[in-house]
């Protein structure tokens, strides 16, 4: 087992994260989700609105 | 301005109406007498538009016992040709000021809760609540139902008329309250319904048949969600029609299609299909019994509630499947999809966060989130009513039309 204290970064969901808190674990909250699926013409609005 | 300046004041704008607006109910009468616009021939139903011959089991069986309680057929027979003979016209409720639980189905005999927005001078419109069962609003349909509605709206409305005339009840503060007692106001109005009750109490009992009322409600736990949709819909309204503005203003569903309003697109309908909701059936049910989501009570999540306030009430989350952590988990993403925080609904368990509100369709858009709705199900054969309660989703593709609409209007 490590010898040092476990540091963890969580990317995305948080599953894992309450079993590790409960262990004492520090953990990073990373937010991220997978990039969302949309038809190109919407791709193509949001873009200009994002302008 | 640039465009992205002109949304965003827009939605500001739109954004402060629904979070100022209020809902005190004023009055109890005849959907014929009080509803702008409503005729002798019209048939109102919940979700966007959808005609009779379309229309799911439970909904054409509501329209069947509907025109039999008006007086207008003697049969449920007679009802199903008479409704498909063309002599009668469908809207939907919303297009009508009006919204109604499930089936929706509201014709001019049939007694109404008038809602006003005091602070933006506009009225909202919704059929009585008849408690769970053989009713109505899940297509059933028969003596008990009939008589049932009879007292309604001999008995119960003028009561409540009398009741509401002599002192207007705030309901937007009711619902608040409620929040911090553990309702979200979809599933659960343990609360709320009998903070209304509390209310009431004394002007009913004053009546000779107060009693009789009083009672009726007492035993009807969602006795308030009649009272809180008419309510929330009164505060979107007012929001609604706000140039440029990208917040959604209606949700509703009528088994067939989920259609949504878009504040600067004002009245044009955007649809998906219907989904089938997941959640937990009662015993001896499952999903392949169920219809598909239908009823206009999606105007709960449209303010803020329902599963917009999923936190506030983890016993609901436990009802449907889930625990306190996903209560938790549901606010927490739908504050990505919305313009901001609700005033006046704040939820204990967030250190009274405002619940979010302001649906806004570009975040939906970009995010690909859902407004989590929580949501009765229904048999998808009429009258056999509720089978069990979970949570559904607009389609994306209502939301997707939306914004091709929005960037053919405002020249994207």
């Amino acid at each position: 087992m490590a010898q040092t204290k476990l540091k963890v970064i969580n990317v995305g969901t948080e599953w894992f994260v309450p079993f590790l808190e409960e262990q004492g674990v520090n953990v990073l909250r990373v937010e991220w989700s997978p990039p969302v699926e949309r038809p190109s013409d919407i791709t193509s609005i949001l873009r200009k609105l994002r302008k | 301005m640039e465009i992205g300046e002109e949304i965003e004041q827009a939605n500001r704008e739109a954004f402060d109406i629904m979070n100022t607006g209020n809902a005190v109910l004023v009055d109890f009468d005849l959907a014929g007498k009080v509803i702008p616009g409503m005729k002798e021939n019209y048939i109102l139903h919940a979700g966007p538009p959808v005609e009779y011959r379309n229309m799911i089991e439970s909904m054409k069986a509501a329209v069947q016992g509907a025109l039999v309680f008006d007086g207008k057929a003697d049969t449920i027979e007679q009802a199903d040709r008479m409704a498909q003979s063309g002599d009668f016209v469908f809207r939907p409720c919303h297009e009508l000021s009006t919204v109604g639980p499930m089936a929706g189905i509201t014709t001019p005999g049939m007694y109404v809760a008038v809602v006003e927005n005091t602070a933006y001078r506009n009225r909202t419109y919704c059929n009585l609540h008849e408690g769970r069962g053989a009713i109505l609003r899940f297509g059933a349909t028969g003596k008990e139902v009939n008589d049932r509605l009879h007292w309604m709206n001999d008995v119960m409305g003028p009561a409540l008329k009398e009741s509401v005339r002599k002192k207007p009840i705030d309901l937007k503060a009711i619902a608040a309250e409620g929040v911090q007692m553990g309702d979200e106001l979809h599933q659960r109005f343990k609360a709320t319904s009998l903070l209304f009750l509390t209310s009431i109490a004394s002007s009913l009992l004053e009546q000779e048949k107060g009693m009789e009322v009083y009672r009726f409600i007492a035993e009807r736990e969602q006795f308030f969600l009649n009272l809180s949709m008419p309510a929330m819909k009164a505060i979107a309204d007012a929001a609604d029609g706000v140039k440029y503005s990208t917040l959604v203003t209606r949700m509703t569903r009528n088994g067939v299609n989920f259609g949504i309003q878009v504040s600067g697109l004002k009245g044009k309908w955007f649809t998906g299909p219907a989904e089938v909701p997941k959640g937990l059936y009662f015993m001896g049910f499952s999903q392949n019994d169920a219809a598909g989501d239908f009823g206009d009570s999606a105007i709960m999540e449209t303010g803020g509630l329902g599963g917009m306030a999923s936190a506030a009430a983890p016993a609901v989350t436990r009802f449907v499947g889930g625990n306190a952590k996903d209560a938790m988990r549901v606010t927490e993403e739908a504050y990505r999809i919305t313009h901001g925080q609700s005033r006046d609904f704040q939820i204990p368990s967030l250190d009274f966060r405002g619940t979010p509100l302001g649906i806004d369709m570009l975040k939906v858009n970009e995010t690909g989130i859902l407004p989590s709705i929580n949501t009765g199900i229904a048999h998808r054969k009429a009258g056999i009513g509720q089978i069990g309660a979970g949570i559904s989703h607009p389609p994306i593709e209502a939301f997707n039309e939306a914004l091709r609409e929005f960037a053919r209007v405002y020249g994207l």
